[in-house]
């Protein structure tokens, strides 16, 4: 296994199991040894092998995108506190179960456009819409994409915008969508 | 009786919207696509013929609960099937007096009309593009 593989999955834990499922298979470091140091032996002639400390740095584009991503998951949750402390009629409490639904089509979408070599679509803004639904929103450059994933149902609306281009419609958010990426990254 | 008449709204005007803070991502307090909704029909705003923002801010107490935003009457009207409406309120029970209320139709659907599917998402895209800068800002002190 190269240094590279390694610092590439100590970096990204989830997105490799994701993947493959089995990413973790380290081969023998017999075959491949890395920072590998021959066996040494304590003043009790106890044997033990010492590993040269792996650098975390360096990550991909594709890694550090992920981590963005995941980032912005963790700081969308602040959705499940809002409270309906302003009289309006029409407000429906964000439930995790919308978010879930949100934050996974976002995951499965970044999973596909990775292993389509598709780097850059960027990380949406995730955020509260109405009647309890949830909002990713890309706004990059020239273009926009917005898709609400509303408190009930798996089906989403989307628009998206950039020069030339204009698209729009519904679908069901347990897909991964493959167009979207495309329609983003291109 | 009402006395306030309903007036025409000039496309040089601005309206006054209200936004909770509470719908603001604490570690941002950034406009988002999600602030612009409806509430009993349409979007509820202050006319700056007859309120200050600040005034609309407070209107219904706990000003500090609300950010503003300016949105200007021509910008919204030339958003496809977007309209404003100056609809002053006065003598209605549970209802503050408010000569400047004005309400922005046209984001939700119609139940007579097949909705377009995607529609409000590219209404709140344009809304956004146009009004994303606060003019009272969220946590700004109140006066």
């Amino acid at each position: 296994m190269s240094n590279s593989r390694l610092e590439q999955l100590l970096g990204s834990s989830k997105r490799e199991r994701l993947f493959s499922g089995n990413s973790y298979a380290v081969r023998s470091l017999k075959d491949e040894p890395m920072n590998f140091v021959r066996p040494e032996y304590d003043k009790l002639n106890r044997s033990f092998a010492r590993f040269a400390p792996v650098k975390r740095q360096h990550l991909s584009s594709s890694d550090l995108e992920w981590s963005a991503m995941e980032e912005e998951i963790k700081s969308a949750s602040f959705v499940l506190n809002i409270e309906n402390d302003c009289n309006d009629d029409d407000f429906v409490p964000y439930s995790d179960q919308t978010l879930f639904r949100a934050t996974g089509f976002l995951r499965r979408l970044m999973i596909h456009a990775h292993t389509s070599g598709l780097v850059g679509i960027g990380v949406p803004q995730i955020g509260p819409a109405d009647h309890g639904s949830i909002d990713l929103f890309w706004e990059k450059c020239d273009r926009t994409l917005l898709i609400n994933f509303p408190a009930e149902g798996n089906l989403s609306n989307f628009y998206g915008k950039k020069p030339k281009s204009e698209i729009s419609g519904r679908f069901d958010s347990s897909d991964a969508r493959a167009e979207l990426v495309f329609w983003l990254a291109d | 009786m009402n006395v306030w008449p309903v007036e025409e709204i000039s496309v040089e005007d601005s309206l006054f919207y209200r936004v909770p803070v509470s719908w603001l991502r604490p570690s941002s307090l950034k406009v988002t696509t999600g602030i612009f909704r409806e509430n009993k029909g349409s979007i509820s705003t202050d006319w700056d013929k007859y309120s200050t923002a600040a005034e609309t801010r407070a209107r219904q107490g706990g000003p500090e609960r609300f950010a503003i935003l300016r949105m200007g009457v021509g910008q919204v009207r030339e958003i496809d099937g977007m309209s404003v409406l100056h609809e002053p309120v006065q003598n209605l029970e549970g209802q503050i007096d408010n000569r400047a209320h004005s309400s922005i139709y046209g984001l939700e659907s119609s139940v007579n009309v097949i909705p377009e599917l995607g529609r409000k998402e590219k209404i709140r895209t344009e809304l956004y593009k146009r009004f994303n800068v606060w003019e009272i800002p969220p946590n700004a002190p109140v006066k």
